[in-house]
């Protein structure tokens, strides 16, 4: 009763802490990331995820109707009630466990239950003027970040599969409890190789986020001109075209680099690692090997940003490296910015929406712009999904007033999808039809919620 | 259940209690500069945002800064703002940079010594809006941002 006890409380803790995320996350149907990515195989991962969910939960289901029966049908058999009672925890211990394991997934990263594929095309898909052919190829960093999104998700994806088969050892195992054990065994090491997958993640983004986000001066350097150059380049350079830098600024780019590829191995380590720990079910000497790993990782992290506190408790500036601070034009800009989607001429697109606007909703013109404006992210971007991502979705885009993704039949308002025009069509026809609420921006102000002082009049 | 699973799950619930703080410190992290943006918390406009006649000599002063750019386009720009017109009559103040209070002060600054006074200003009207990169900054730092200039609730 201790053990269950202890395992519910841990259940109840992991849904208390991980349900509100989930709940408030407004995700795009399997379909539709499938659609968006048009990649079969990430289709199939997704509906495979679905299916063995879904399997599992009818299991699971079929055992708590048997318990229920034998329950009914013990007749006061204390013996079969208390079998009953057993086959009932189990079952709602494996579905606990089973859907904890997508809370965790999710709340440690919504992108590992989408299953989002290795998009290329996600890739510098914003031309640069004068270099358009070049900005569509790949350059190392992006390969090395698309292959640590891979490696993180299917590190995830295998912790998932083994807390899953756990589960499912858990639920058809009553009163075994060596099977019990191994269940457990199976999902805590699991539970354990997930939080130090993306553990070796909350490292590196606190040692220094561009670790993660693996951007690097050499790209902005290709694009950008110096602040105060020591090289004389003689006009600025045109977006596109690549500039030779000066000592300086090689060796800082140096710098940055071996910084990041170091970091990059200690990250591959550490996801080995984790992987490694994940897949050991409890044997002694893989877990070893495991931590072994762990621990070389954290001290080559240890070590190579030991070096930068060193230089920057003798002196910061020399890790500050102000005299190779770049500019970054406005080229640059627009692909630091390329999961926005830039709206590349914002004051032309602005124009032609107020005209739009006023001509809907000639009164509430300047408001709906405001509107959309912040509904949007400042991007005014058509096609962007939400606030939280800024990731454009053409297949299912909340849009400019962020209307819901979902499209539900039963509110025909209720999607952004479509071009300009209908979205508009669509926001004035919900405000006439329910009101401001809908939009917290319909306030007259950003980031706050909807306090019902409305600058939309009827 | 044995004494090492049970401090093996202890061990995961505060890896999780911390990951998750350390996520939330993270997200919500932003440095003094950006605490010191986070003040344009203002309240409600309560009515539509539309403009009001100008003065002759205001109507004026308005006419000859609009006059080069036709429909729409930019009227001035500076590293902390940019002033965007609209036909018939929008002026909007696009912030650059996380300094907001600052910078919108700043645009104030720019529409007086073009000769307009707070009122004029409101009834342009002028309204304030972020580049994208600062909005992405100040998510999650809890920043509310008002449409209008202070004076013109």
């Amino acid at each position: 009763m201790k053990s269950r006890a202890a395992g519910l409380s841990i259940l109840v803790f992991l849904t208390l802490v991980l349900v509100a995320p989930v709940l408030a996350d407004e995700g795009k149907t399997i379909d539709q990331i499938a659609a968006a990515q048009k990649i079969p195989i990430a289709s199939q991962v997704a509906h495979f995820y679905q299916w063995a969910l879904g399997i599992s939960g009818l299991v699971a289901l079929g055992i708590l109707v048997y318990a229920g029966l034998l329950y009914i049908t013990a007749g006061g058999n204390a013996s079969r009630q208390g079998d009953a009672k057993q086959w009932i925890w189990n079952a709602l211990v494996g579905l606990g466990l089973l859907f904890s394991s997508y809370l965790i997934l999710n709340t440690i990263n919504p992108n590992l239950t989408k299953f989002q594929n290795l998009d290329l095309s996600q890739v510098k898909v914003e031309q640069v003027t004068g270099a358009p052919e070049a900005a569509k190829n790949l350059n190392l960093p992006e390969l090395i970040g698309n292959f640590y999104q891979w490696a993180l998700g299917i590190g995830g994806i295998v912790a998932l599969g083994i807390i899953i088969f756990g589960g499912i050892l858990y639920t058809i195992s009553p009163g075994n409890s060596s099977r019990q054990g191994d269940a457990k065994t199976w999902i805590g090491s699991a539970i354990v190789g997930l939080v130090l997958l993306f553990g070796s993640y909350a490292i590196l983004n606190t040692v220094n986020p561009d670790l993660i986000k693996l951007k690097f001066s050499l790209d902005k350097a290709e694009f950008s001109a110096p602040a105060s150059s020591p090289v004389d380049i003689g006009e600025p350079p045109k977006p596109g075209e690549k500039i030779s830098l000066g000592i300086a600024q090689q060796i800082g780019n140096f710098y940055q680099w071996a910084l990041g590829i170091g970091g990059l191995i200690a990250l591959g380590v550490l996801i080995l690692g984790g992987i490694l720990y994940t897949i050991s079910a409890g044997n002694a000497s893989r877990q070893d090997d495991a931590k072994s790993w762990l621990l070389g990782a954290v001290m080559g992290i240890l070590l190579l940003f030991g070096s930068y506190l060193i230089l920057n408790t003798i002196n910061p500036e020399l890790t500050k490296l102000k005299n190779l601070e770049l500019i970054v034009n406005e080229a640059a800009k627009k692909i630091e910015v390329v999961n926005f989607q830039v709206v590349e001429d914002i004051v032309g697109f602005k124009k032609q929406l107020f005209e739009l606007l006023q001509q809907a909703d000639l009164v509430n013109a300047m408001s709906w712009l405001w509107i959309a404006g912040c509904e949007s992210a400042w991007t005014y971007n058509p096609a962007i999904e939400n606030h939280s991502s800024n990731v454009p979705d053409p297949a299912g885009a909340c849009g400019l007033f962020q209307m819901s993704c979902a499209c539900r039949a039963s509110d025909p308002h209720d999607c952004g999808k479509g071009d300009v025009p209908t979205q508009v069509n669509n926001a004035i026809a919900l405000f006439h039809e329910r009101g401001p609420g809908y939009w917290d921006a319909a306030d007259g102000s950003c980031g706050g919620g909807y306090n019902g002082h409305s600058i939309l009049s009827r | 259940m044995s004494r090492r699973k049970i401090i093996l799950i202890s061990i995961t619930v505060l890896l999780l209690i911390i990951l998750g703080a350390g996520t939330i410190f993270l997200t919500g992290k932003r440095s003094e500069k950006d605490q010191g943006a986070i003040q344009d918390n203002q309240g409600v406009v309560g009515s539509p945002i539309q403009s009001q006649p100008l003065a002759s000599d205001k109507e004026a002063i308005k006419n000859r800064l609009i006059s080069p750019l036709g429909e729409a386009g930019v009227l001035t720009e500076n590293e902390d703002f940019r002033i965007e017109y609209y036909s018939p009559s929008l002026f909007q103040v696009v912030i650059k940079v996380v300094y907001v209070a600052e910078a919108k002060d700043k645009a104030i600054n720019w529409f007086k010594k073009q000769g307009f006074s707070e009122k004029d200003i409101c009834n342009l009207p002028v309204t304030f809006s972020l580049t994208p990169e600062v909005n992405q900054k100040l998510k999650g730092s809890g920043f509310i941002y008002s449409a209008l200039p202070d004076f013109c609730r």
